[in-house]
């Protein structure tokens, strides 16, 4: 496709919106030739055109590049996983020695109960005493009293 | 070394251009793409504009490649939204607008108004010549001042300001 295509210029006109483009893109203009440019009426509004359609541009989308954005550098990944590790590490530690030093003895209230199970009045004396006899059927020997 | 000061000095620049042609929700991801590429690539012996051109040239080719593909997968269609503010329809208008150029055209317009590239850096991102980046940068303002003629007669920008982008 031509560039030229879908412009219908005079020649003129298209003078005219060369220099007002030259100025809007930061080149050297002649004074003079700008002063005609911009006598014309539609050069005029075609120069204010060109400064909105620029202002549009830059305002529709954001400018600046977020760095959050971007993945950390494998040294930085390096670096906050050997700190995740120290700290996880540092609390393991920590914590054993804590749990050494502070270890809760049997407390007494345990010994009482322990106490406090044995039966008050001893036990009675034995009246008879059996011995295990391998082999003896114990059963039917106590059917037979 | 070399390739971290391009980054530097080109980062927002190659952003802001990728935002323009495809979108912010993909820009970032393009962006770093295009600074993983200078970093792989020999970065040519040239002038500073040199390598702006060179460094645009390659993100102009990623998002070719880019919309080339999103071409091929099926399209998405968003829902209208009623209570966008005024200047988020100022934004879709424009987006629209600019949508509706040729795509060399497109990129012309916005490494010019968006990104502020040179005549000459231009021409060598897009390998055109001085002359063609001139015509079609016109036709581009041309065709846009036509398709948001409404916009640009009542929208909601009261003052304008001449500035280098």
């Amino acid at each position: 496709m031509n560039p030229d295509d879908a412009l219908h210029e005079s020649p003129d006109e298209n003078r005219r919106r060369t220099i007002v483009d030259m100025l809007v893109d930061g080149e050297a203009v002649d004074k003079s030739a700008l002063r005609d440019a911009l006598n014309d009426a539609g050069t005029r509004d075609y120069f204010i055109d060109a400064l909105l359609l620029r202002q549009l541009a830059v305002a529709m989308a954001p400018n600046t590049f977020r760095a959050e954005a971007r993945p950390p550098a494998p040294a930085a990944r390096v670096l906050r996983w050997s700190a995740a590790a120290v700290a996880a590490l540092t609390t393991a530690v920590a914590g054993y020695t804590l749990g050494r030093e502070h270890t809760v003895p049997p407390t007494v209230s345990e010994s009482r109960t322990v106490e406090a199970a044995r039966p008050s009045v001893p036990a009675p004396e034995p009246t008879r005493t059996i011995r295990f006899e391998p082999g003896k059927n114990w059963i039917s020997s106590m059917e037979g009293q | 070394m070399k390739a971290q000061a391009l980054f530097t000095a080109h980062r927002d620049g190659v952003f802001r251009y990728l935002t323009r042609i495809v979108g912010p929700s993909e820009a970032s991801d393009l962006t770093q793409e295009v600074f993983l590429r200078v970093t792989r690539a020999a970065v040519p012996e040239t002038t500073r504009n040199g390598e702006r051109a060179w460094v645009f040239s390659i993100a102009r080719n990623l998002a070719l490649n880019h919309q080339r593909d999103r071409d091929r997968r099926p399209e998405t269609v968003a829902l209208d939204d009623a209570a966008r503010p005024a200047s988020q329809d100022t934004a879709v208008a424009m987006r629209q607008a600019l949508g509706r150029l040729a795509p060399l055209d497109r990129d012309v317009f916005v490494l010019r108004e968006v990104v502020g590239l040179s005549y000459d850096e231009i021409a060598g991102s897009c390998d055109l010549t001085a002359d063609a980046v001139r015509a079609r940068l016109r036709r581009s303002r041309v065709q846009l001042r036509d398709a948001l003629a409404p916009l640009l007669l009542n929208g909601s920008t009261p003052s304008v300001r001449l500035y280098e982008p």
